[in-house]
């Protein structure tokens, strides 16, 4: 069972893009659609309800197996820690690659490369550890090509903060540089077009 | 930065409000999307995010009150068109056709059609991420679901008549076609009458010019598809819609980088009369399968047959020079081709080179000799080396590590690969995330038509004064190296003040081309427009130059080095008794030299290269051209042409294709 931690996750709708599921929970849960939990990763997919979970250690992540799970072809018996492009295959055909793009940070980007959508449909899911990071560059966790300057989102002490060069509206309100933000809001900027939507309350 | 100016105000911002139907603004209707997440401008569908939004209107992911994913459209432009065409597709089945569930109206009297949404990658998308053409198979997969869709609208009567790779998705394999909310009821009686046209420039049949809306168009746009699957880029481009539209009603497309299988069938559907071409869709999609297994047989069998060192040769081992140099061929009878030019300005051209070849055969002719036998000696030594199992080139694959087997499969999966050579890689690579597949989102990824290319006013100014400072340090050094060696060859040093007249022509003609081609771009000028605006800077040019030359009192010596055309006199109006050019001669030459080459072309930011070696022998060629016909003294204005050829090319912005920048895949 994962415990409830009380803080994201989000879905970060991208306009020109699509989603992103982000989590900045040490733990997250990936399963079946219906298991309910907040930091639950839901596939539909031919998965157990909690087929595994992803935890946090420091700057390891590691994943629990609690249904059948291989990674690089391997079966995992228990536990397996992540490393860079490692793919995890989960139950009947869910493939997932983990990466991490940016070096100065710890969060892990994963892709569904079976093409089994999440719930709600997300192009991209970000673990986020301190920082996330939107741009055009393919050192960005989720790459929006479209956009010209890069926008951070920060886990700062249990509070959302944005990042970026240029001046955003979040909320109405005009931004420049570092700020706290409140989902749900929506984020404006050049071409920055981006909605922060709480999910699981 | 005026970044306050930049973000357009918002409606939508703090939390949504579902169910509230926001006023829109006008200032975001021009940047961006009109609704945002959490909007619900139909009763039943929330908004989640934009997809994507155009002269048409706008199109969203939405997701229904029962959670069914839909895409809504919300339409804008051809509101008359696109309602009868919905109205006709409403109720059409089938499984490569998407779906349209319904069409509404909402509180405001706009009009939504609410469709099934796709999450696969288009064709377009996919074809960005192969610019060199799709694999025989993917070209088979996706042409069969293309005309099996078609074959069903025609057979109901109706005319998609905007077919093209960003209308047709794949999702799980199967291939489907959207936007035919522009159909139109055709039958024999029925075949023109239309006022506005309609579908997309670059997939648009030449009939439609005439109002025809036939059955034929739709195969046309499908042959066009056809080339541009198997080549990576469509047959008729040009640098506006009515460059390409008129390609499209008189200019035959270069079949040369089309596998010779599919050659006939190309041609065919892209007959300029609609009764040549094919009269069923199912015809050419047989036609179609059967080259494809054709080409797989091929294939597999070269496969089995192809040893290893073989396959060396393949990958660009062998024939590095003599591909290069039929490509150059290909290229330039492409470019002819293709050209703007008239035939008498060809007959011209044809006749100068003629002239120029007969003229200078004494020198030429020893080279050309030379050239043949070293060549001939190079072919032979390689002959014999590699007979003996030693290397005498380094493979393209090894040259290139990162593309090692993407090149080898491709060159492997195509036997004739010596012959059938798919144009250079023009587009960006993708290799990207997100909602359309493996690549970036359409707008984003492929280049738009030029004439529709996005301008940021602030951007191109910054630009261009940046262009302008480097263009007259870099003049500085491109008339130097010039001058150095024809200083050297007539062992002399040139005037300070012949040096000072070329530095102040060339910087100021480098000038004249980056501000005109600015202005040209800004306000979208037309191709001949844009030739004229520069044949007139020319002639300020020239008379700025013949100002200068009389206030520095420049001799132009003529180099004797150089052919001139005998027994050529030019008025008397034209030269002064000692030969020196005046005012008339000034105002030909440079006036003749603005008018022939494109100069606004070599410096988009898109060229393939920085730097075009091609362009500056261009350049140089018609400087060379030009003052032979009106009998200038050599060799300065051919200094000047290639100067200000490549101080524009240098100094001026160019976007390297993404592909160098990495992809995050």
């Amino acid at each position: 069972m994962v415990e409830e931690f009380g803080f994201g996750p989000w879905m970060v709708w991208i306009d020109g893009f699509g989603g992103v599921w982000v989590s900045p929970s040490p733990r997250v849960s990936v399963g079946t659609a219906w298991a309910g939990k907040s930091h639950h990763l839901a596939i539909v997919g031919d998965l157990l309800p909690y087929h595994a979970s992803v935890l946090r250690e420091g700057d390891w992540y590691i994943m629990a197996a609690e249904g059948p799970v291989s990674v690089n072809g391997k079966p995992v018996d228990g536990y397996h820690i992540i490393s860079p492009d490692d793919v995890a295959e989960l139950g009947g055909g869910v493939r997932m690659r983990f990466s991490w793009p940016q070096p100065l940070s710890n969060s892990v980007r994963v892709e569904v490369l079976s093409g089994h959508p999440t719930l709600p449909r997300a192009e991209v899911v970000i673990l986020i550890d301190s920082m996330c990071l939107l741009g055009p560059t393919s050192d960005c966790h989720v790459v929006v090509p479209h956009w010209s300057s890069q926008v951070a989102l920060l886990n700062r002490s249990g509070q959302l903060w944005i990042h970026c060069k240029d001046k955003l509206l979040v909320a109405g309100r005009e931004v420049s540089g570092r700020s706290v933000i409140q989902p749900p809001c929506r984020v404006r900027g050049r071409e920055i077009s981006f909605f922060i939507e709480p999910l699981g309350q | 930065m005026g970044q306050r100016t930049a973000i357009p105000p918002d409606h939508h911002d703090g939390a949504s409000s579902p169910g509230v139907v926001p006023s829109p603004s006008s200032s975001v209707r021009r940047t961006g999307f009109q609704y945002a997440t959490g909007d619900r401008p139909l009763e039943g569908f929330t908004i989640k995010f934009g997809i994507d939004h155009g002269g048409f209107g706008e199109v969203y992911y939405a997701v229904s009150d029962g959670g069914k994913e839909v895409a809504l459209k919300l339409l804008r432009r051809n509101l008359d068109v696109e309602l009868r065409g919905v109205s006709q597709c409403l109720n059409l089945k089938h499984p490569h056709l998407l779906t349209i569930f319904d069409l509404r109206q909402d509180s405001r009297g706009d009009y939504w059609i609410i469709m099934e949404y796709v999450a696969g990658e288009s064709l377009e998308d996919c074809l960005a991420a192969s610019p060199a053409g799709l694999p025989v198979d993917e070209i088979g997969g996706w042409f069969q679901g293309i005309a099996s869709g078609l074959a069903y609208l025609h057979g109901r009567g109706l005319v998609h008549r905007d077919l093209k790779p960003s209308n047709v998705f794949r999702e799980e394999g199967i291939v489907k076609i959207g936007d035919y909310s522009l159909c139109k009821f055709i039958s024999s009686t029925r075949r023109s009458g239309q006022t506005e046209s309609v579908g997309t420039v670059h997939y648009m049949a030449p009939e439609i010019a005439n109002g025809r809306y036939g059955k034929e168009v739709d195969i046309y746009a499908a042959g066009v598809i056809l080339y541009e699957m198997l080549t990576g880029r469509v047959p008729f481009e040009g640098e506006s819609v009515g460059e390409i539209l008129m390609k499209h009603m008189v200019a035959q497309p270069d079949l040369t980088p089309v596998h010779p299988a599919f050659r006939p069938i190309v041609a065919r559907a892209l007959e300029k009369d609609p009764d040549k071409r094919y009269r069923d869709i199912r015809e050419m999609a047989a036609d179609v399968a059967r080259s494809c297994r054709q080409l797989a047989a091929a294939t597999t069998k070269a496969a089995e047959a192809v040893a290893p060192n073989q396959t060396e040769a393949l990958t660009g081992y062998d024939s590095v020079h003599h591909g290069g140099l039929k490509e150059l061929w290909r290229r330039l009878r492409l470019a002819w081709t293709q050209s703007n030019l008239d035939t008498p300005t060809k007959f011209l051209l044809v006749s100068l080179v003629l002239i120029f070849l007969f003229t200078t055969a004494g020198r030429w002719i020893p080279l050309l000799t030379l050239f043949v036998v070293m060549y001939g000696g190079w072919v032979l030594l390689r002959r014999i080396l590699r007979g003996l199992g030693v290397r005498t080139c380094i493979p393209i694959a090894a040259r290139d590590p990162a593309d090692n087997q993407e090149k080898t499969q491709k060159l492997e999966s195509c036997p004739e690969a010596s012959t059938f050579r798919p144009l250079p890689n023009e587009l960006p690579s993708a290799g990207q995330q997100g909602r359309f597949g493996k690549g970036l989102p359409q707008w984003a990824r492929r280049p738009l038509p030029r004439a529709y290319a996005p301008l940021d006013l602030r951007t191109e100014v910054e630009d261009l004064l940046v262009s302008l400072l480097k263009a007259a340090f870099i003049t500085i050094v491109m008339n130097l190296i010039m001058l150095l060696p024809l200083g050297f060859r007539r062992g002399e040093v040139f005037a300070p003040e012949l040096v000072g007249w070329l530095l102040v022509v060339s910087t100021s003609t480098a000038w004249m081309v980056l501000v005109a081609s600015f202005v040209c771009r800004a306000t979208k000028l037309d191709p001949v427009l844009t030739r004229f605006l520069f044949m007139v800077g020319g002639l300020m040019l020239g008379a700025a130059a013949c100002a200068v030359a009389h206030y520095l009192d420049v001799r132009l010596p003529l180099d004797p080095g150089f052919a001139q055309l005998p027994d050529y006199k030019l008025p008397s109006t034209f030269y002064d008794g000692e030969g020196r050019p005046q005012l008339a001669a000034f105002l030909a030459v440079f006036g003749s030299l603005f008018l022939v080459p494109r100069w606004w072309k070599y410096i988009q930011p898109d060229r393939p290269s920085r730097l075009s070696v091609g362009v500056t022998a261009w350049c140089g060629l018609v400087g060379w051209l030009v003052a032979v016909v009106w009998a200038f003294p050599h060799p300065w204005i051919l200094v000047v042409a290639c100067a200000t050829a490549v101080t524009i090319q240098l100094s001026s912005r160019w976007n390297p294709p993404p592909s160098a920048e990495g992809s995050n895949s």
